[in-house]
């Protein structure tokens, strides 16, 4: 299940909190803040990956 | 029993009860183990006289290993040594203590929250690098000969270059990680550290000797093969682009005493972006259970990593390993042109403790996640790197990085040798004391 590409910051913190919590992790308000800050870096780094076709 | 040994093992002891204070490289000092190591040390061993230190995620038997955590204090103690310390004590190496690092490995700064940050003998007030800060801190400051590593992504190179010492990444898969505790299994590779090349030569050899075929190649008989028709390669594009003016400037002076041809690589930033995809899907899956119940326990700089980590999806990781097999291929052909690959090892000098942004090529950027930024490329091909300190005996180390092909580390000790003659790199004991 990957992140909302497009989404604005509710959406995406929403997503991690969902995927968290299926993880069994709970997260606090400051750690979910970090989380998704980090989420964001990974999303712009596959990003960079997505469009390539690598055999 | 050696008497080079037991004096080797007295003076490592007493240095680093006298400097530790300052360095905060030492997470134990082994008194006993000390001397029973010297006391089995036969004469004539290739590493009799020389002591070791080792990053505190390798096994040593009646120790914990921490792997810079509070949470691995509840393990009970390893029952044996990592096979790499046994290859080591087997050798006449002398085991002195072991060394802090950034918790689970999850770190380019040194700076740990449970057990305060390795400084850099250089300058205490700043960085030692990581993960292996405490490795490379004990050698720069001269209280151990030789010391162990890993690397997932810059771990051993750029506390090399930062602390100005040597340091090998081997070829993926050429030394063995049992009793290693692991960060990325895909990415984890574990090798030595030294202030003097000859010795760091002597240890890989003896590390490696004991690994299955192929046929190694002695680091030791490479020092001496000089330079004749090694075809160096400088890589630029992507190396050169956020590189501080200082850095550049000496590996430029670098690269034209090697000789070196310019080179530009594709997708290095795409390279990085898969290293940075599949070190925190692998990390965090490997420290999920412990997320679960004793998240609180994590170092607050690494806690969110590791949770974002344990997040990503899988069709991210499986795009990263495709990316990694073919720029492998890519990386690997490179070869057929060149010998060695030269690039710098580090985007700066090493920044102050609690440093969080700094500036490169006019761009503000955090430091502990772009220290790595020219290490992380390079390991994700599995490709051995000499990490070799410029010789800089006034200002703070800079470090390059000696790329061969797999299993060229050989190719690496020469040019890195070739260099040493010509004065370009080299080593210093930090003065402390």
């Amino acid at each position: 299940m990957n992140p909302p590409a497009e989404a604005g910051a509710p959406e995406l913190t929403a997503w991690v909190a969902q995927v968290a919590a299926l993880q069994g992790l709970e997260l606090d308000d400051d750690l979910l803040a970090e989380v998704v800050a980090f989420v964001v870096v990974a999303r712009d780094m596959a990003g960079a990956l997505l469009d390539r076709d690598e055999p | 029993m050696s008497a080079r040994s037991a004096e080797a093992a007295q003076r490592a002891l007493a240095a680093a009860r006298t400097l530790d204070p300052m360095i905060n490289a030492f997470s134990a000092i082994l008194d006993e183990r000390a001397a029973l190591d010297a006391g089995r040390c036969a004469a004539g061993s290739s590493l009799e006289g020389l002591t070791v230190s080792v990053k505190n995620l390798f096994d040593v038997q009646g120790e914990v290993t921490l792997a810079g955590s509070i949470i691995n204090r509840d393990h009970p103690p390893a029952i044996r040594d990592a096979p790499l310390i046994s290859r080591l004590n087997a050798a006449g190496a002398v085991l002195a203590g072991l060394n802090h690092m950034g918790e689970y490995a999850y770190d380019f700064t040194g700076e740990n929250s449970h057990y305060g940050a390795s400084r850099n003998p250089h300058d205490l007030e700043r960085m030692s690098g990581g993960s292996s800060g405490g490795s490379a801190a004990a050698v720069a400051a001269g209280v151990v000969d030789l010391a162990l590593g890993s690397d997932t992504n810059g771990s051993i190179r750029l506390p090399s270059a930062l602390c100005g010492v040597f340091g090998l990444r081997p070829t993926a898969g050429r030394l063995t990680r049992t009793g290693v505790f692991p960060f990325c299994e895909t990415l984890d590779q574990v090798g030595p550290f030294a202030l003097d090349l000859k010795h760091l030569a002597r240890a890989f050899d003896v590390l490696q000797a004991s690994e299955p075929a192929p046929t190694p190649i002695s680091a030791v008989d490479a020092l001496g093969q000089g330079g004749k028709g090694l075809r160096v390669g400088r890589l630029r594009g992507y190396f050169d682009d956020l590189l501080d003016a200082e850095v550049l400037a000496a590996t430029d002076a670098a690269s034209r005493a090697a000789d070196a041809q310019d080179v530009v690589v594709e997708d290095m930033a795409a390279a990085r972006a898969a290293a940075f995809l599949i070190t925190n899907a692998e990390s965090g899956s490997l420290h999920l259970a412990n997320l679960r119940t004793r998240l609180a326990d994590f170092d607050p700089a690494t806690r969110p990593r590791f949770v974002a980590g344990a997040l990503t999806p899988a069709d991210w990781y499986v795009r990263a390993q495709a990316f990694r097999r073919g720029f492998t291929r890519r990386m690997e052909r490179l070869f057929g042109s060149f010998d060695v690959l030269l690039a710098p090892a580090a985007p700066t000098t090493a920044p102050r403790i609690g440093q969080k942004t700094m500036i490169l090529a006019g761009r503000e950027m955090a430091v502990r996640p772009n220290l790595g930024l020219l290490t992380q490329p390079v390991s994700l091909a599995g490709l051995p790197v000499l990490a070799a300190p410029l010789a800089r005996p006034n200002g703070l180390p800079i470090g390059l990085q000696l790329i061969g092909p797999p299993g060229g580390e050989g190719a690496c000790f020469r040019l890195a040798a070739v260099l040493a003659a010509k004065g370009v790199v080299g080593a210093t004991t930090a003065r402390l004391a």
